[in-house]
């Protein structure tokens, strides 16, 4: 009981605070259930991209009410990025827990530089072709094979993948950033459903850890979303970065010294 | 506009949580709390799913073929992993 609580408490905090962020909860919640909490990385992964899914499906739901979502774009690259998740979820069906933390410290240390380089810098890069209205052919191959290596770390770390789909959205196919991270929120339910059945149905997710989770982040991602305004974005996407990085670092040491 | 695939997303998992909730606190047979996880695990598909079918009722038949592309991949991974597993 006190651990379903932990579990609870933890994940009204990372949805708060990824929320403010502007990460998908998956990149912190892996990372806390493996390095606080001693979950096997297994386990963490499938719980939390059944929590991605609450997440973006909540926040699909609203920008598909307001008519943001790039349906065309959205549709064009997403069976290929499921196809990486279902590719993913086998690959850490299969290979060993440590190696499965390795890879996650390496894609944290991404996470972590890029979140560390947007809080320093001080005006936001927009897509440089955001008006145009045509996508050459060249772009749709080279944003359709970045999406199965989004659909892939989703699939294999528990996360949504936007740290790599909006960027494809944005430098690669020339959306601008409101339709690109309405775009990405609806693929990113899409993609962690195509892994998660993978955990599902092999027997990785436990109802009762999937469920405290999900009960927390709802609300902590709500109440993040809510006071947002109140408090400074680029502090704490600095403290986290940190975290992450130190995260990120102790994944791929305990890789090393194993 | 797309009323029905909105509320799909925003209360599939919502009762897809009671449901496990339920099953968690009251059923001894696992059964409530595997339907709960597979409500939450397939609501962006059931909400693509319905969105699939309001492409084909528009005849916009290009987004109409890419839905169903996304649909068959994610159907012949749940054939699969059923297969391996059982």
């Amino acid at each position: 009981m006190i651990e379903l609580l932990t579990l609870f408490i933890s994940a009204i905090g990372v949805g708060f605070v990824s929320a403010i962020a502007g990460i998908g909860g998956g990149s912190l919640l892996v990372p806390f259930m493996v390095l606080v909490l001693g979950y096997d990385i297994k386990i963490a992964v499938a719980a939390s991209l059944l929590c991605v899914i609450a997440t973006s499906s909540m926040a699909a739901s609203e920008y598909l009410e307001r008519g943001i979502v790039d349906l065309k774009t959205a549709l064009l690259l997403e069976p290929i990025t499921s196809l990486g998740a279902i590719v993913g979820a086998n690959l850490t069906l299969t290979l060993p827990s440590n190696i499965v933390e390795g890879l996650l410290g390496i894609l944290l240390l991404y996470v972590s530089l890029t979140m560390l380089k947007k809080s320093l810098r001080k005006t936001s890069i927009e897509s440089p072709i955001a008006d145009s209205t045509e996508i050459d052919n060249r772009r749709k191959i080279a944003g359709t094979l970045i999406s199965f290596i989004a659909g892939l770390s989703s699939g294999m770390l528990g996360i949504g993948g936007g740290v790599l789909k909006v960027p494809i959205m944005t430098l690669v196919m020339g959306l601008p950033i409101k339709t690109a991270v309405a775009t990405s929120s609806f693929m990113i339910g899409l993609t962690a459903s195509s892994g998660g059945i993978i955990y599902l149905v092999g027997g990785m997710v436990r109802a009762e850890v999937a469920a405290s989770l999900i009960a927390g982040i709802i609300p902590g991602a709500y109440l993040g979303a809510r006071y947002m305004r109140r408090l400074e974005p680029r502090t704490i996407r600095l403290v986290f970065s940190l975290i992450l990085l130190y995260a990120s670092i102790r994944l791929m040491y305990s890789l090393i010294t194993s | 506009m797309y009323d029905v695939q909105v509320r799909i997303l925003r209360y599939g998992v919502i009762i897809g949580l009671i449901i496990v909730i339920v099953g968690l606190l009251i059923n001894p047979i696992n059964i409530l709390k595997i339907i709960g996880l597979a409500i939450i695990v397939l609501t962006p598909l059931t909400s693509l799913s319905f969105i699939s079918i309001k492409l084909f009722k528009e005849r916009r038949r290009q987004e109409f073929i890419l839905s169903q592309f996304t649909i068959i991949v994610i159907i012949i991974s749940i054939i699969i992993s059923l297969l391996r597993n059982y």
